[in-house]
């Protein structure tokens, strides 16, 4: 099989997928490729698939109501980019953020048909979309509620750990755009940090 | 009074298919709990074993910020579920993200997790 679907299968099957399941879903699947700087998903725009990452990464935002916009997450290699339009059947499936790549991506095209008819032939692949919407709503909460709750070292420290190494794949106006800060404020963050030797170093309110 | 599990089970046949024995069996495990205002029902980071579904009254879903103030980031009224994100949060234990507080004298219908795991 290729390189490409046997990481998909790999993500895939621990959900409680067994072979045959897989071999028929990823006959609906394709892959595609976009360049760095390409619109995956638009938020508001009806959406037919949802997409797994076989290589590169991209953001997860929105356009704020001042013009400027507002990074809610990352997705990188063996992660899946839905923009929540997959759970968004009461508003026809439209996508909630819009993504774009932040490097050349190479991805499977899931069409949302194929989750339907793996959900009406399978009996576990519901548990696959209630896992994956489960987690999903975790992962905003958890970015919500942090920012209320940790401080911003801790927050800086915790996305190394949510996405190895994307200091040095993502621009740091995006970071701070993460975070909620200014890309001075963020400067500052690290500099602080590193003075104090990490621990406590900042713990003020972002904005 | 009014069954309280009336709108419970119109809730739960609105979102999946259940006969009615289902129903009952459910309805069997799970327990009334009425709770004064002011009282939490629960608390950010503790481990749950029900969720809940609000017969009467309203509720805050907050959680206390690191500058030692309480945050609100919703309400949840008659004929909605409370959960705290705790049942989706079998990475850790089970436990609630956020806390919740009644508002008013409230009725829920209890719902045990271990049900849900049943299934």
């Amino acid at each position: 099989m290729n390189k490409v679907f046997e990481n998909f299968k790999q993500y895939i099957l621990p959900f409680g997928l067994n072979d045959a399941d897989f071999d028929q879903l990823v006959n609906y699947c394709s892959i595609v490729h976009f360049q760095k700087g390409e619109v995956v998903m638009e938020a508001g725009v009806k959406q037919n698939a949802i997409y797994f990452i076989y290589k590169g990464i991209i953001r997860n935002y929105v356009n704020k109501m001042d013009g400027g916009t507002s990074i809610y997450g990352f997705r990188i290699e063996n992660m899946l980019i839905t923009g929540y339009a997959l759970y968004n059947y009461k508003n026809e499936y439209r996508a909630k953020l819009t993504i774009d790549c932040l490097e050349d991506c190479e991805l499977v095209s899931i069409p949302l048909q194929a989750l339907k008819f793996m959900e009406e032939h399978s009996k576990v692949s519901h548990m696959v979309g209630r896992f994956l919407a489960e987690a999903h709503a975790l992962e905003l909460v958890d970015y919500i509620i942090d920012i209320d709750t940790k401080s911003l070292v801790d927050r800086y420290d915790n996305l190394e750990k949510l996405f190895p190494n994307i200091h040095q794949r993502v621009p740091q106006h995006m970071i701070a755009s993460y975070l909620g800060i200014t890309p001075v404020h963020l400067s500052n963050v690290k500099k602080s940090r590193k003075n104090a030797g990490v621990q406590n170093a900042y713990n003020e309110t972002p904005k | 009074m009014l069954d309280p599990f009336i709108n419970f089970n119109r809730f739960i046949k609105q979102q999946v298919e259940i006969s009615d024995a289902e129903l009952e069996v459910l309805n069997k495990s799970c327990d009334i709990l009425s709770l004064p205002k002011g009282h939490i029902l629960i608390k950010a980071g503790e481990k749950q074993e029900n969720l809940y579904f609000i017969v009467k009254g309203i509720v805050r879903n907050f959680i206390d910020t690191k500058e030692g103030e309480s945050k609100i980031y919703n309400f949840r009224i008659e004929n909605m579920q409370v959960t705290g994100y705790a049942p989706y949060n079998y990475a850790d234990e089970i436990k609630a993200l956020v806390s919740f507080q009644c508002l008013e004298e409230c009725l829920f219908i209890k719902v045990p997790n271990l049900l849900k795991s049943n299934n």
